[in-house]
């Protein structure tokens, strides 16, 4: 309960710390450059005739949706967790009465707004200019995909979390962390619609947890799921995020007790 | 004349050095490359992964089968290689040192600032993506049963070497522009974003991107026209083009650094 009161002074701080670097924002959009080129590709094929049910427009729509998603459930702690360990920096934030969870937690939440506002007026002035363009916009679809990209945000969070926990250990976590964005990347359906794999990998696919954070609120914004469809796979979502909550918790617990606080 | 000669060959001399110092500084971290390779080789994997689900779709796409594809998707893996592995450092270097004024260091030496800015530092790790390449190329020639004649391979090497030339204009004039404006920080980031259309063929872009990669922003000439010269479907005034393009760019990227040393006013002294 005492977490919940120091929130609205932890969100002030890092918001304030989110807008300093504002320049990062142009290079994160540049991120999008390989789903945009797959978009390109796509749109080419369309031409003659749709691709499993996908036309020009729908494409359009898809990836469009999809970096907006993409900007706004990805995390990036790993960098300064880290550090944190590696230095012995974590010290300082273990002695402060609100858990370093916290802190990362909050920073997050902070950065959202931002992360998720350049791409968020992109997409909409996008939809707005190119025709035949389709959108679910139905007040409960839309309920329905906040929480997903809620879902979504936290699984990434934790798992994020996760594999920065794994730094008590071995200092090079930012290779796990690299190669586990391009596994969610391609699995998820940032690079590819989940609907275009073979239909024995799809199947397997929507199940998978990678793709809450980015398949799943694509598919309800654009309206390719119906909300019994979209309910389930949420649920599922929710199940992994749990596990990877219980997973963070583990690694972290077991991390702290062997940890040294170097140079403190 | 001699005088060139002896130039050419004390540029070389120094090149041997600079990739001597940087082997060296590379070796303290053997464990890099192996993480270097590793990612190269997940990020092939879905550059062909990729592919493989148009092909699911398609037979052929712009023209091109999956295999010829191959080839354009290895070319870029080793020019995406050669700018991570020579271009990436030492453009954030310029950056640093104009910012901090150390870039004087550079310019009191007797030799070309240009020069010196823009080779002096390799990161050996990143030719992964050379290595993935090629072996890419090599198993897209075995699956298509092709052995291009001689004279194929030649105009292949001579345009891949024009790519890589005008990759490197291309970095080294924005690298120049840092002199001006200070806060670039990140604009190879934006080259790398651009370099991501040379993934796959141009022709299986739509048009006007179609027209617009091929002529005005020559990005088909890195991995397009090597495949193509490869398969013998090069025309000639293409390949001359493709030359034409990037001895412009040259051009354009020392005259760019002349007017940058010129305006450079020393943030440090």
């Amino acid at each position: 309960m005492r977490a919940l009161k120091a929130y609205p002074a932890l969100l002030r701080a890092y918001w304030e710390r989110a807008v300093t670097y504002r320049a990062v924002f142009v290079v994160a959009l540049l991120n999008a450059a390989f789903p945009l080129v797959m978009m390109a590709i796509w749109i080419g094929m369309a031409q003659d005739g749709p691709v499993v049910g996908y036309t020009a427009a729908d494409f359009a729509s898809y990836y469009l949706s999809a970096i907006l998603v993409w900007r706004a459930t990805s995390v990036g702690i790993m960098q300064d967790a880290e550090r944190m360990v590696r230095t012995g920096e974590l010290s300082v934030y273990l002695i402060r009465p609100l858990g370093v969870f916290h802190h990362f937690f909050a920073r997050v939440l902070a950065s959202r707004p931002l992360a998720a506002a350049v791409p968020a007026v992109l997409v909409a002035s996008a939809a707005l200019l190119i025709p035949g363009q389709q959108f679910d916009l139905r007040l409960l679809n839309l309920l329905l995909f906040g929480l997903a990209c809620g879902v979504g945000l936290v699984f990434e969070f934790l798992m994020q979390y996760l594999v920065a926990g794994l730094s008590f250990w071995i200092v090079q976590t930012q290779g796990v962390s690299a190669a586990y964005q391009f596994v969610r990347a391609f699995l998820g359906g940032y690079i590819v619609p989940l609907a275009l794999f073979p239909p024995a990998l799809g199947a397997i696919l929507i199940w998978l947890p990678f793709q809450v954070s980015v398949a799943l609120p694509v598919e309800l914004l654009t309206g390719r799921l119906d909300l019994a469809q979209g309910a389930l796979r949420l649920g599922a979502g929710i199940a992994w995020t749990g596990l990877a909550g219980l997973g963070a918790q583990i690694v972290w617990s077991a991390g702290l007790r062997s940890y040294t606080a170097v140079g403190a | 004349m001699r005088c060139l000669w002896q130039s050419a060959r004390r540029h070389a001399g120094l090149l041997r050095l600079f990739i001597q110092n940087s082997l060296l500084a590379n070796l303290e971290y053997r464990v890099n490359f192996a993480g270097a390779l590793l990612m190269s080789l997940l990020d092939a994997l879905w550059a062909v992964g990729g592919a493989l689900l148009f092909y699911t779709h398609r037979t052929a796409i712009g023209g091109w089968t999956f295999h010829e594809t191959l080839i354009v998707i290895g070319l870029f893996f080793i020019a995406s290689g050669f700018v991570d592995a020579v271009m990436q450092p030492n453009v954030r270097d310029v950056i640093e040192a104009v910012r901090s004024g150390t870039m004087d260091y550079t310019l009191i030496r007797p030799i070309n600032p240009m020069f010196h800015a823009t080779l002096r530092r390799f990161r050996f790790e990143k030719l992964s993506g050379l290595l993935v390449g090629t072996s890419l190329i090599g198993y897209a020639l075995s699956q298509l049963q092709l052995w291009p004649a001689p004279e194929r391979w030649l105009v292949f090497s001579l345009l891949g070497l024009a790519a890589v030339a005008l990759l490197y204009a291309l970095m080294a004039a924005l690298a120049a522009l840092c002199f001006w404006v200070v806060d670039v920080a990140n604009v190879d980031e934006l080259v790398l974003g651009i370099l991501e259309v040379a993934r796959f063929p141009a022709q299986a872009f739509p048009e006007p991107l179609r027209g617009l990669i091929s002529f005005v922003f020559p990005i088909a000439f890195i991995s397009t026209a090597p495949a193509e010269a490869l398969l013998g479907r090069l025309t000639l005034p293409l390949a001359l083009c493709g030359l034409g393009f990037t001895l412009f760019a040259l051009w354009l990227s020392a005259w760019a650094w002349r007017r940058a040393v010129a305006s450079y006013t020393s943030a440090s002294s």
